[in-house]
């Protein structure tokens, strides 16, 4: 009979970092097997098997660093076997895996994988000194580090079961494509498509409703502090509305769903802005952290047309985190009132810059649109109809100019009277021309695709058809979508068909073409042309 | 704003079901046994001792004397009292002289004190509760009558019946049993502030104590009850009075026009102030899992805290912890021969659970469940770095010890530990710099 003096208090709550990691894991968990579902349905059972294995592999990597730290940093332990299953479990590295995975597209190679997963839990992690030490989140260190190292775009292969080619994911489509600024309905994608996750993306973050219920769950349950999520979600959803609504868009609700709902806004909100490592532990710190990632997230954006805005911000607030703990030493219960001007004052200059950016980025015109084309696309198709000159020959033989006065020297192959010619020549181009380009759709007799603004148009001055498109541009994709878009016209009969196909061989543009596109270039040519011409 | 604040306060499992309906076991006064004083008070302030060993005393004759504040300390039996020992007091946490009488199991009473009547004057009423040496007999033991010397702008007396720490249900049994005394005592402190109003604070789920005082309502129409929320620490002053009024103070209640006692302390106001009997005996909560008969136990003031064990049936197991006072804000001592005193509410016992501390996750849940709104996570990194200045920034000496911040800890960091421990080298840092 003893009695002992350990320290008080005596009653301690039943939950436990263990327990609150193990609720995370199976939060994640609900969300890969979404994916699994998912990419079983949508690219067939060998992308299906890939998506199960990179998280196993994920996960093995991510252990073998921790037991190999464990090993070095132990070495003459006599409990270093107890020591590296109590590591296994206790550093957590299986959540960094497992967000780590969720954050990568499942058509990832396997050593692309396992190089993030070593980053994230070796440098993103281990050097600091392992779980609540470090200074990143590690899942976002891997992601970041794969993104700048590697291609992650989508291979052929999945193209196939793919409408959508640019870039690979929906949100690489509406970023090259809308450049952040755009309300066009994404082709082939409703509303709900992208709410419910029912696109292509990387594996984790498509899930949107998802998530948000996974989230209000956990905050519920007490796992993750729901403050700077709200904050995050709020700010974002409240600039991108207004972003809308200032520059006119057509849609600024459609506008706002796809900042909520593409590029993983959600999942970082859910899962990556509320590790608690990474973020302060006053609640006033984390209303801020949310608003402050919220306008790197816009910025990043709409100003620098980004896809991985979230991971960016969200390791960027990661660095500002020790300081905000540092600053805020007041106590916690008191002048609510201070904080809470703090805190909208920062949510209201958010929102105000980031529509700023937004105008400028925008060239501060107002967009609408005109024959399905956006107002500024519409301009420059205009202004170049002055620029080209339109030859009034009787043997259909056209030519092609780029932007300067240097011809290119490309040559018909079809029979043209003229040609019509939107024209961008190189990649700076494409964003310094078409600074805000719709996503455009050409379709032809039923053939899907979907390009950028940028298509020669060859048009009869005769008849005033459209007698030839040219989607071909070498380089970046284009040799690809050009070369489709040429087989498929390839067996047409110009003598009775009012299309052909030019090849431009040297011309450079970032722009991928699809047919759908290109039917609504030529209509939006031949619409300027008529105005233009009379006919 | 919930949004920017800290919540301050959590439900936590109360156990309250162990002792709440058991039998109340009296230990009476028994020839030979004895009863213990220390001769220093909780602040540690000495205590005059006005009796010598061998003298006779009898029930309620003053044996002692504080001599920071005046409160006099009045014999609970009668007997005879031996040579002084050295004993554990919970009042300093060592072992000091302790006052012996040995009962003679006669019980001879001696002059009752003054008393008073509901209709005596403010002052009267006053000069009564001074002499009748009581402190809270919540936990801390503040002399009761300071609260009361010529208050200004008082409008409501707050009595304090939360029992907002686990286990304990002394204030459940005795606000039940002696309503009667509760609302006289509730009358005459009215008076003796000059509050126009009377608030009877209890936790929801004590439907009892709610229904027993309500039905003697009719004869008291100053006087209400008021159910606050089942959350852990509703019971200190700060967070009831926020609950009760909205209203938040710099360092006294009387700032916020209210008067704060424990429900216990009006009772035996209520009861000495009428009979001129000296209080000599409390209701202590023996509860925990570490016990064998978790019940009420009705014990003079003095007798050791081995006998009320014994009392209830012993230990239950090998090893645990025996804390004067609840488990969230008391704190386990090595022995069982302290005695009872005055303020003490409960002796819990428990079996002992050890943690394994893992790394900090910053989660922030100790900050926002502390009640006095610090960030424990930060005061502990700052006492690790031994940043005084940065503990004194984040308002280390606020804490009162709670045990919140632990209790809510995933990772099982000894947190109210290091609080105690930045208090303790902030307080020394604070005085150099005053020099």
């Amino acid at each position: 009979m003893a009695y002992k003096t350990n320290p008080a208090p005596y009653q301690r709550t039943k939950k436990s970092t263990l327990q609150i990691m193990i609720e995370l894991g199976i939060a994640l968990a609900i969300v890969w097997l979404a994916a699994v579902i998912t990419t079983f349905i949508k690219l067939g059972s060998s992308y299906g098997v890939k998506s199960i294995l990179l998280m196993v592999v994920s996960v093995a990597v991510t252990f073998a660093c921790d037991a190999i730290n464990t090993v070095v940093r132990n070495k003459k332990d006599k409990t270093l076997g107890k020591k590296i299953v109590y590591d296994l479990i206790h550093n957590y590295s299986w959540i960094t895996a497992m967000i780590f995975t969720l954050l990568c597209p499942v058509w990832t190679s396997y050593y692309v994988v396992i190089v993030g997963s070593i980053f994230a839990s070796v440098i993103g992690k281990l050097v600091f000194g392992g779980f609540g030490k470090n200074i990143f989140n590690p899942a976002a260190m891997g992601r970041i580090f794969i993104q700048l190292c590697f291609d992650l775009s989508a291979p052929d292969s999945v193209h196939k079961g793919l409408d959508t080619v640019t870039g690979g994911t929906l949100t690489g489509a509406f970023n090259s494509t809308q450049q952040w600024l755009g309300s066009y309905p994404l082709e082939g994608y409703s509303t709900w498509d992208i709410l419910l996750g029912n696109y292509f993306g990387t594996m984790g973050e498509t899930f949107t409703i998802l998530l948000v219920v996974l989230g209000v769950i956990l905050a519920i349950r007490g796992v993750i502090n729901w403050r700077a999520p709200v904050f995050y979600v709020g700010t974002v959803a409240i600039s991108s509305l207004l972003i809308g609504l200032v520059l006119g868009f057509e849609n600024p609700l459609l506008y706002m769903i796809y900042h909520l709902g593409l590029g993983g806004l959600m999942f970082g909100a859910v899962f990556m802005i509320t590790d608690p490592v990474t973020t302060p532990t006053s609640p006033f710190g984390n209303c801020i952290v949310g608003v402050v990632a919220a306008l790197l997230t816009v910025l990043l954006r709409v100003g620098t047309n980004n896809v991985e805005g979230v991971v960016y911000s969200i390791a960027i607030v990661n660095l500002i985190s020790p300081s905000l703990d540092i600053f805020i030493t007041a106590k916690t219960n008191k002048n609510t009132g201070v904080k809470a001007g703090v805190t909208f004052g920062l949510s209201a200059l958010t929102v105000a810059l980031t529509v700023a950016m937004a105008w400028s980025a925008n060239g501060g015109r107002e967009i609408n649109t005109i024959n399905g084309l956006s107002r500024p696309v519409y301009e420059e198709l205009e202004s170049y109809t002055t620029t080209f000159t339109f030859m009034e020959e009787k043997d259909y033989q056209f030519s092609i100019y780029s932007k300067g006065d240097d011809p290119t020297g490309t040559k018909g192959v079809g029979k043209c009277a003229g040609a019509y010619s939107i024209v961008n020549a190189s990649l700076e181009e494409v964003g310094v021309v078409y600074g805000v380009p719709s996503k455009i759709y050409i379709d032809m007799n039923g053939f899907e695709l979907e390009v950028e603004s940028v298509a020669y148009v060859a048009i009869s001055t005769e008849t005033g058809k459209v007698l030839g498109i040219s989607p071909a541009s070498k380089g970046y994709q284009g040799d690809v979508y050009g070369n489709k878009v040429k087989d498929f016209l390839g067996g047409y009969d110009f003598e009775n068909n009012d299309f052909t196909v030019v090849d431009v061989p040297s011309l450079q543009t970032g722009a991928s073409y699809s047919l759908v596109g290109m039917q609504q270039m030529a209509n939006a040519a031949l619409t300027i042309y008529n105005a233009a011409y009379g006919k | 704003m919930i949004l920017f604040r800290s919540v301050g306060r959590r439900h936590l499992d109360g156990h309250k079901e162990l002792s709440k309906h058991s039998e109340i076991i009296n230990l009476g006064s028994k020839k030979g046994s004895k009863v213990y004083f220390p001769t220093m008070a909780p602040n540690a302030s000495a205590i005059k001792v006005l009796v010598n060993p061998g003298d006779k005393v009898t029930v309620g004759q003053k044996i002692a004397e504080r001599t920071d504040f005046y409160v006099p300390i009045y014999s609970p039996v009668s007997g005879v009292v031996l040579e002084q020992e050295n004993l554990f007091s919970t009042n300093v946490n060592r072992p000091i002289k302790h006052i012996v009488i040995e009962n003679d199991g006669l019980d001879t009473p001696s002059d009752p004190l003054k008393t008073v009547t509901l209709d005596s004057t403010k002052e009267e009423i006053f000069a009564a509760i001074k002499e009748a040496g009581l402190v809270g007999l919540g936990g801390a033991g503040f002399p009761t009558y300071v609260k009361y010397n010529n208050p200004q702008g008082i409008h409501t007396l707050l009595v304090n019946g939360v029992e907002c720490e686990p286990f304990l249900t002394t204030d459940f049994v005795t606000m039940q049993k002696e309503v009667d005394a509760l609302l006289n005592g509730c009358e005459l402190l009215m008076k003796a502030s000059g509050a126009s109003k009377a608030i009877i604070a209890i936790k929801v789920h004590k439907e009892e104590v709610r229904d027993a005082i309500k039905a003697k309502l009719d004869t008291h129409p100053n006087v209400t009850v008021k159910e606050v929320p089942d959350v852990y620490p509703m019971g200190w002053e700060r967070t009831l009075i926020k609950e009760v009024f909205h209203k938040e103070y710099d360092r006294l209640p009387a700032e916020a026009g209210v008067v704060i006692n424990n429900g216990q302390t009006v009772i035996s106001l209520g009861k000495v102030l009428l009979t001129g009997k000296p209080i000599t005996e409390r209701t202590i909560t023996v509860s925990g899992d570490g016990i064998k008969n978790p019940t009420n136990v009705v014990c003079k003031i003095g007798t050791q805290a081995k006998e009320l064990i014994e009392a209830c049936g012993g230990l239950a197991c090998e090893d645990v912890n025996l804390i004067p006072g609840g488990p969230m804000c008391g704190k386990a001592v090595n022995n069982d021969v302290f005695p009872i005193t005055m303020p003490m509410g409960s002796l819990t016992i428990l079996k002992v659970k050890t943690y394994v501390e893992e790394p900090c996750l910053r989660c922030g849940s100790c900050t926002n469940h502390c009640p006095s709104g610090l960030q424990p996570v930060e005061i502990r990194r700052a006492l690790k770095a031994k940043d005084y200045e940065r503990m004194i920034k984040l308002n280390v000496m606020s804490c009162v010890e709670c045990g919140m911040c632990s209790y809510c800890c995933p990772s099982r960091i000894e947190l109210t530990d290091a609080m105690r421990n930045a208090k303790t080298v902030t307080k020394f840092k604070l005085s150099q710099m005053k020099k």
